[in-house]
C-alpha cells in the first residue's frame, strides 16, 4: 500500500498482463451490450411501459451480470491461456 | 444511435467515453462520480430524469468492478463497509426526510444547492491542506509514507471512545473503536448524501480517513465496496420510477468497467497522502460544476 518499487522488467510484464486483460475484458462488455440490444430492445421496452417493477429489477440483475459474470469469464478465459492476473 | 427506453438519440461512444473518464476517477478516489457524469449526460440531451437514474445503475456496475479490483489489492474492508452501510441508510432516510420539510418552503433547491457547494469547498480545502502537511512530514521527517496524515488528533479522539460495543477491523488496521463510531460516521456520510441527493463517495472517503483512521487505500476500496449497495438501491428505486435507461447505462459501463480498473490499479503507484491530494481538486470541481446549475449558466435542477 505504498508508493512501489519495480523492476523494468516487473513493470512490463505488469503492464502487458493489465493490457491484455482489458483488452479480453473490454472486447466481452461490448459484445454484451450488443447482445442485450439486440435481443433485449423489444421485451425490455414492453417492461417498461408495462411493469416497471419487473423492468427495475431485470435492469438490476444486466448490469451486476456485466460487472459480476464477465469478470469471472476473463478471469476463466485468462487462466485457460496460461496468462497471469495482473495483480 | 437512438436508446429504445428514452427514445434519446445519442452517439454511444460519447456515453462510453464519460463512463470510462468516470470510471477511472471512481476507481482511483474511490468516489461514484455522479457530479461530474450527470452534467456530460445532461449537455448532449439526456433528460434530468434519466441523468439521475442511469448515471445510478452505471455506478453499481463500475463500483463492483474497482472495488472487486481493490479486493485483490487487499484494499477492502468488508466488515467495516458492511457496518457502514447500516448507519449510510438510515442517514439516507433522515437526509431525505430533512429535504422533504425544505419542499414545503418552496426553496430547497437553492438551499441545498449552496450547502453542497459549502461542503465541497471545505472538503476540498481540508483535504488540500492536510495532504501537503502530509507529503511535507514525509520529506523532512522520514515519516512512514503508508501512515502519515497530517491531521490524525480526531481519528486518535474517535478511538478514545469506548462506548460498548467494541470491535476490530484487522483489514484496516483498527485493533479497538466503539461500533456507535462507525456507525455515527456511516450516519452522518448518509445523513448528507439524502439531504445533497449524492451518493456521498466524496464524504465518506474522507471521513474514514480522518474520522476513523483508516488507510487512504482501504478508505477507497471500502467505500467503493458500499457505493455498490447505496447505487444498487439508488437504480430499483429509480427504475421503478421509470428513470433509468438500462442501455445507456450497459454502453457508459463499457467504458466505466475498463477505466475503474485503470484507476484502481493506478493507486499501487501512489502513497496515500498523493491520492489525497489529488482527490482534493474533485470537490473543487464539483463546486463549480453545481454553483454554475445554480446560477442558470448550466441548465437543469439540483
Amino acid at each position: 500500500m505504498s508508493e512501489s518499487r519495480y523492476t523494468r522488467q516487473e513493470m512490463k510484464h505488469f503492464i502487458l498482463n493489465f493490457v491484455i486483460e482489458l483488452v479480453i475484458y473490454g472486447g466481452m462488455v461490448t459484445l454484451y451490450f450488443l447482445l442485450a440490444l439486440r435481443y433485449l430492445a423489444n421485451p425490455l421496452k414492453h417492461l417498461f411501459d408495462n411493469n416497471l417493477t419487473a423492468y427495475a429489477i431485470l435492469a438490476l440483475v444486466l448490469i451486476v451480470a456485466q460487472a459480476v459474470v464477465l469478470e469471472a469469464f476473463t478471469s476463466a478465459l485468462i487462466k485457460r491461456f496460461g496468462l497471469k492476473r495482473s495483480e | 444511435m437512438e436508446f429504445p427506453i428514452s427514445e434519446v438519440t445519442v452517439n454511444p461512444f460519447y456515453l462510453a467515453g464519460v463512463g470510462f473518464l468516470v470510471g477511472i476517477l471512481g476507481g482511483f478516489f474511490g468516489v461514484g462520480g455522479g457530479f461530474i457524469a450527470g452534467p456530460f449526460m445532461f449537455l448532449i440531451g439526456v433528460p434530468m430524469n434519466f441523468v439521475v437514474g442511469t448515471d445510478l445503475a452505471h455506478m453499481t456496475g463500475k463500483s463492483i468492478v474497482a472495488s472487486r479490483r481493490h479486493r485483490v489489492l487487499g484494499h477492502v474492508d468488508i466488515k467495516l463497509g458492511f457496518i457502514m452501510v447500516i448507519g449510510t441508510v438510515i442517514g439516507v432516510e433522515v437526509g431525505a426526510q430533512i429535504v422533504e420539510m425544505l419542499s414545503n418552503t418552496g426553496r430547497a433547491d437553492q438551499v441545498i444547492g449552496w450547502v453542497y457547494v459549502l461542503i465541497l469547498l471545505v472538503i476540498g480545502s481540508f483535504t488540500f491542506f492536510e495532504s501537503a502537511k502530509a507529503v511535507r512530514l514525509i520529506r523532512t521527517e522520514q515519516i512512514s509514507a503508508r501512515d502519515a496524515v497530517g491531521f490524525s488528533g480526531l481519528a486518535q479522539r474517535v478511538h478514545g471512545v469506548k462506548i460498548p460495543p467494541m470491535i476490530s477491523f484487522p483489514s484496516s488496521g483498527i485493533e479497538s473503536i466503539s461500533l456507535w463510531s462507525v456507525l455515527v460516521v456511516g450516519l452522518f456520510s448518509g445523513l448528507l448524501a439524502g439531504f445533497l441527493g449524492v451518493g456521498g463517495g466524496f464524504v465518506r472517503m474522507p471521513l474514514l480517513v480522518y474520522v476513523l483512521g483508516v488507510p487512504t487505500h482501504v478508505a477507497i476500496g471500502t467505500d467503493l465496496f458500499e457505493i455498490i449497495f447505496s447505487a444498487g438501491y439508488g437504480t430499483l428505486t429509480h427504475a421503478i420510477k421509470g428513470n433509468v435507461d438500462i442501455f445507456m447505462a450497459l454502453v457508459m459501463h463499457t467504458g466505466a468497467a475498463i477505466g475503474a480498473q485503470i484507476g484502481a490499479v493506478s493507486t499501487r503507484f501512489f502513497v496515500g497522502p498523493r491520492i489525497r491530494m489529488l482527490f482534493s481538486f474533485l470537490p473543487f470541481i464539483g463546486a463549480v460544476l453545481v454553483a454554475l446549475r445554480l446560477v442558470g449558466i448550466l441548465g437543469g435542477h439540483f
